[in-house]
Parts: C-alpha cells; sequence; structure tokens
C-alpha cells in the first residue's frame, strides 16, 4: 500500500512561523508523502512561501505541491514557487514525477487548474477576448495536465493527479452554486479520465465536501484544510487491482 | 415630463455584506476570500476558517473598520494544526 498525506490551502503568513512544523514532522509515521494541494500561502508573497518552506524543511517523506490562486496574488510565483523547491519539494505545474514507495512507484502529476465550470453550466471560449482568455486558460491547464498524466511511465503502480481547483462539482456540495464556475473546471475531470489515474486531489472550495467521483469513476478528494479541519488527511491506496477509468 | 423614480433602497444588507466582502479580499491584512460574511440589519456575523489567530485578529479588525459602524459577531475559528485526520483506506 501507499500512504498519501495531503491538504490544501494552507494559506501560510509571516505569522505561521514554527507553528506548521509540529504536524509535518510526524507525517513520516503516517504517510510515505505529503501532497500540498495549492494555496501554499495567503497573498503570494514570497516572504510567506519562505516561512512555509522552512516548515516544510526537515519533512522526512518526499513532498509534492501544485501553487494556488493566492500564490500568484502578488504576482511573484515564480519566486513562491521557487522558495519551496528551495527545500526539495517538487512543485507541479503541467508536469510530472514519480517516486520510489517501498516497492511501489508512485507517479504524480499536477497542474494549479482553473475554473469555467461544470458539464451544462460552463463557460464558452466564445465572444469578448476576455471571456475567451478565461476559458482558454481552463483548457490549457487542463490539456497540460492530461500531458503530464501521459508522460508517466507504465512502470507507476499508482498515478493521482493533484490539482488546486476542482474537476468536479461533487466536492463543492456547500458552496453558493452561482460561484461553482470559478472553483473548477470539468475540463480537469475530462484529463483525469482520459489519462486514468487512481485518485484526484484538489483544494480551493474552502465551504465544499471532501468526497466526489469523475463522471469516469475516478475518485476525487477536496483536501482544503478547513473542509478537512485538520493538518491533512490521509489516504490508504492499495497499487493491486486499482481501478483505471476508461 | 420625467417619470417619478421610485425610491431606491442602495444601502442595502446584500450591498453592504459584499464591499466587506471585497475589501476582505483585497485588503493585505486580510487577503481571505473564503471568510462568510452577512449583514443583517445593524449587525454583521463573520464565518468561515482561517489559518491562526492572528490572521483572524486582522479579518475582524478589517471588517470592523468597514462595517458602516455595525456590531461585528465573529464565528471565524482557527484550523487546528495536528497530527492529521482520520485515515481512509481506498480499496
Amino acid at each position: 500500500m501507499i500512504r498519501l498525506a495531503a491538504v490544501g490551502d494552507v494559506h501560510a503568513g509571516v505569522e505561521c512561523e514554527g507553528r506548521l512544523r509540529s504536524s509535518y514532522q510526524h507525517v513520516a509515521e503516517r504517510a510515505d508523502v505529503l501532497l500540498l494541494a495549492g494555496d501554499l500561502t495567503r497573498c503570494g508573497e514570497p516572504s510567506e512561501a519562505e516561512v512555509l518552506a522552512r516548515e516544510l524543511a526537515d519533512v522526512p517523506v518526499p513532498v509534492v505541491a501544485v501553487l494556488g490562486n493566492h500564490d500568484h496574488q502578488a504576482n511573484r510565483a515564480s519566486a513562491v514557487r521557487a522558495a519551496i523547491e528551495n527545500v526539495g519539494v517538487h512543485v507541479l505545474e503541467g508536469d510530472a514525477v514519480e517516486l520510489p514507495i517501498g516497492e511501489w512507484r508512485l507517479g504524480i502529476a499536477g497542474v494549479k487548474g482553473f475554473g469555467g465550470g461544470f458539464l451544462g453550466r460552463c463557460a464558452t471560449e466564445f465572444g469578448e477576448p476576455e471571456m475567451k482568455a478565461f476559458v482558454r486558460h481552463s483548457r490549457e491547464t487542463a490539456d497540460r495536465l492530461e500531458a503530464a498524466l501521459g508522460e508517466l511511465s507504465p512502470a507507476c503502480d499508482l498515478r493521482v493527479a493533484l490539482m488546486h481547483y476542482s474537476p468536479v462539482a461533487d466536492t463543492l456540495q456547500g458552496e453558493p452554486p452561482e460561484i461553482h464556475p470559478f472553483l473548477g473546471s470539468y475540463l480537469l475531470a475530462e484529463a483525469v479520465d482520459r489519462a486514468g489515474v487512481d485518485l484526484a486531489l484538489h483544494g480551493h472550495a474552502h465551504r465544499g465536501t471532501e468526497r466526489g467521483l469523475t463522471a469516469g469513476g475516478v475518485r476525487v478528494r477536496n483536501v482544503a484544510q478547513p473542509v478537512l479541519q485538520h493538518s491533512y488527511r490521509v489516504y490508504v491506496l492499495h497499487p493491486k487491482g486499482t481501478k483505471r477509468a476508461a | 415630463m420625467m417619470t417619478e423614480r421610485p425610491d431606491r433602497q442602495v444601502d442595502t444588507d446584500e450591498y453592504a455584506a459584499q464591499q466587506v466582502r471585497n475589501t476582505l479580499a483585497l485588503d493585505g491584512r486580510g487577503s481571505e476570500l473564503g471568510v462568510d460574511v452577512r449583514v443583517v440589519g445593524r449587525h454583521l456575523y463573520l464565518g468561515g476558517s482561517v489559518a491562526s489567530v492572528e490572521q483572524r485578529e486582522a479579518v475582524e479588525r478589517v471588517a470592523t473598520e468597514n462595517a458602516g459602524g455595525r456590531d461585528v459577531h465573529s464565528d471565524i475559528v482557527v484550523v487546528a494544526t495536528d497530527e492529521g485526520g482520520d485515515e481512509e483506506d481506498l480499496r
């Protein structure tokens, strides 16, 4: 089995120095890898990322992350990413990482993702340039996720998609339906289903619910910390007999 | 002759709540999109989760400054920093 610890929306601020370390240092007792589903920082300031990086520096398991919308707020996403990568965290954006976990090989592909909405209630790449740009970004990020999943080697025993925005509306239950188009896109689910993964993780929807399913039958978990109400959740996956969506 | 316009109520609870939500998102002290804001008459209610006690206080401060003199009631909780929640076995 492979044990994944996952959390999103940590929203680290400079005042969080020294407060997250105790949670993560013991993660090796419960999990083989720690996944961070975006919104690592509150305002997207490199100083906030450096605080989080120091908290993660001694985590004794591999850490894999994607950025979220908050990490872009200060227009310094590259510096945020660099600060986190500086302590050995794999930060994914349209790429993937493969990790040996005991006798198994775990493949993780990640993107931030974007909004756009869900089947029957989604935006279309039509009309004003602003609307086209909005939907284009959503489509392109989903395309990058699918390509990254496709690059994972067949040797991977388990494949996980890590996002910030949600691929399904299931895990948004509790959020006002009117804002669902700003919380995720079905294009992410379509990418996940086409590529075939064992688990899809996301954050972003603080008032949502934890559990959902794509149309293709892939389990989805919303690991936004306000949903979990814990430092992280541990998911146990079993490489043999895992389900691949058609 | 101009048509007489009906009295319009523009200072509604809904507009006031949205103004506070917008300020919480954009004010560098808050930068919170996930805080619930409701206004009922002379009262403003805050809810949701934030990462730290300092952040909760910052949000409450920004909301109070922009509450238009309303009484601010905060149910914001600070997310626990613990050793993780229950394990889920996915078979």
